[in-house]
């Protein structure tokens, strides 16, 4: 795991961003500021999140803005939400249809050990490295039963 | 020129064509932003997670 600290500079900004929003509206100050705060906690587990600032000789990375833990979580939702389409169509009588879904739902679960390209092997969790690789080993089981 | 001078005419050469006055402004500002980061870095001027975490929660009382 990755260890992340604050330079006092970074304290100030956050501070002003509060301060500024807050004299309007201390709860979207707050909020602001935690999701600052939030989207930086995600490189604790992947340090190499985000692109390389190529301007500096030294490895800074840029987080997008679109980069955050909500945005990940929706996005497993997404796929999740491909695979039980393809069921609940299976389930309907579409059988070739739900097949071909849950197929494309089965193909997403290969992309798994590209998390290894974002943080080094050594930072993830035996979780995480369990989720990965079984959804490596379903989709390839999937694939296999249905060739 | 100096080595700061040099470092922002490389990185305003490295913009697009089509990079309009803010933008590059933006981009400039944005790099001296990381070298005060970098440096705050190196000197230790820095806090922990856990006590930026503490802090924030302190602000909204």
């Amino acid at each position: 795991m990755a260890r992340i600290s604050w330079t006092v500079e970074a304290q100030g900004w956050l501070r002003d961003i509060y301060d500024y929003i807050a004299t309007d509206n201390p709860r979207a100050a707050a909020e602001t500021v935690d999701g600052i705060y939030e989207r930086a906690q995600a490189l604790m587990d992947f340090p190499e999140l985000g692109a390389r600032y190529r301007a500096s000789p030294r490895h800074v990375r840029v987080l997008p803005p679109w980069l955050t833990r909500s945005h990940v979580n929706f996005s497993w939702l997404g796929s999740a939400a491909i695979g039980a389409t393809g069921f609940a169509l299976y389930l309907r009588g579409w059988s070739s249809t739900g097949l071909l879904t849950i197929g494309l739902y089965a193909a997403f679960g290969f992309d798994g050990p590209l998390h290894y390209s974002r943080a080094p092997f050594d930072a993830h969790t035996v979780t995480m490295s369990f989720t990965i690789w079984f959804e490596v080993v379903a989709a390839a089981a999937w694939l296999w039963h249905r060739r | 020129m100096s080595k700061a001078k040099e470092e922002l005419v490389e990185l305003i050469q490295q913009q697009p064509a089509d990079s309009s006055g803010e933008e590059i402004i933006r981009e400039l500002a944005f790099h001296v932003m990381v070298q005060r980061g970098l440096a705050d870095a190196d000197a230790d001027r820095s806090i922990s997670n856990e006590e930026m975490g503490r802090r924030i929660r302190k602000w909204r009382g």
